[in-house]
């Protein structure tokens, strides 16, 4: 389904809930997915994501289509992330150091996570990223976006962002070669 | 060394969901969303956990207050005990003690001992020079009839 069609039905008001349905539907895996990847655990991504919908729920009639549904949707979904760990590291007065710890520590854990040592490598050295730089990697190296997409989605520059991307691949790469 | 290149490896999702996830949560939002929907009554805002996590300090906040209040009026009384017992009583407490007027006196400290004098309500002591031979030697006949007492 397009996102042409699910947004006609939100606008209806006699179909504003099933097309709000579809809206969860068609986004809900992608947005997860990005959510999963910053939180790592999985009941955080289900807070998260809920909060998401809820705010996209109150948002859509603000909704002006002068960007994609689905870059609104992930910068929505961005934003949360954030601001779940933000709140987090505030919570726990945590540094970035004992974040990054805690979260490999439930990657670790996670069922999901593939059990081969360069994908746990990979992991961690992704995590030791700061928070922002972590998720434009993902954007771009898990999701493929482009970085005009990204930095719709951010509200930064092209040229800033592609320096971030490359800075944040290479201290991976230094990682994992040196781990 | 090799030098790892993020291009060596497959790129793949590195987290999966719960099995049927997906399908119990887009019926979750749904309920949730019909919830707002239809708007929330009064009593169930309330009731949400914000509202009754914030009821229950201003709660603590009311008992912890008047608990401090109550303790510090009773540290006030607490500073004058003497104010709780009957003269009598104290007098009946210093004559089985043995305690003499002289002894009361040095314990007694000087500007109080002078208040006492001055304001105690039952003598009601005047000046000397504002007095009669007659009521001096009254008053003294008084004193002296008290220190029999003590």
């Amino acid at each position: 389904m397009q996102e042409k069609d699910i947004l006609e039905k939100i606008r209806d008001p006699s179909s504003k809930q099933f097309g709000f349905s579809l809206l969860v539907r068609h986004y809900q895996k992608p947005m997860y997915a990005v959510i999963r990847r910053m939180v790592i655990d999985h009941d955080d991504a289900d807070d998260v994501l809920q909060e998401v919908f809820l705010k996209v729920w109150k948002g859509i009639d603000n909704f002006r289509e002068d960007a994609k549904l689905f870059t609104w949707v992930y910068r929505i979904a961005s934003n949360e992330c954030l601001q779940f760990l933000a709140k987090k590291k505030r919570r726990f007065f945590l540094p970035i150091h004992d974040i990054s710890s805690e979260l490999f520590a439930k990657a670790e854990q996670s069922p999901g996570l593939s059990g081969s040592e360069i994908e746990l490598k990979l992991q961690k050295a992704i995590l030791k990223l700061p928070d922002k730089q972590r998720l434009v990697f993902n954007m771009r190296y898990y999701d493929e976006l482009k970085f005009e997409e990204i930095a719709s989605i951010t509200g930064t520059s092209v040229g800033g962002l592609k320096a971030s991307y490359h800075l944040a691949a290479k201290k991976i790469e230094e990682y994992v070669t040196a781990d | 060394m090799n030098k790892f290149k993020l291009d060596d490896i497959e790129k793949k999702e590195p987290f999966e969901a719960p099995e049927k996830y997906f399908d119990e949560f887009s019926l979750r939002m749904q309920k949730r969303i019909e919830v707002k929907a239809a708007g929330s009554p009064v009593w169930q805002l309330l009731l949400s956990p914000k509202w009754s996590l914030s009821a229950l300090a201003i709660v603590l906040m009311l008992g912890v207050g008047l608990f401090v209040w109550n303790n510090n009026k009773a540290t006030d009384e607490d500073l004058n005990p003497l104010d709780a017992v009957a003269t009598a009583d104290l007098i009946y407490y210093l004559e089985i003690e043995s305690v003499s007027a002289d002894e009361l006196v040095q314990l007694m400290d000087h500007a109080e001992a002078e208040d006492s004098i001055w304001n105690d309500g039952e003598l009601n002591l005047l000046p000397e020079e504002e007095m009669t031979d007659e009521e001096l030697l009254q008053l003294y006949d008084q004193l002296s009839t008290q220190d029999e007492i003590l």
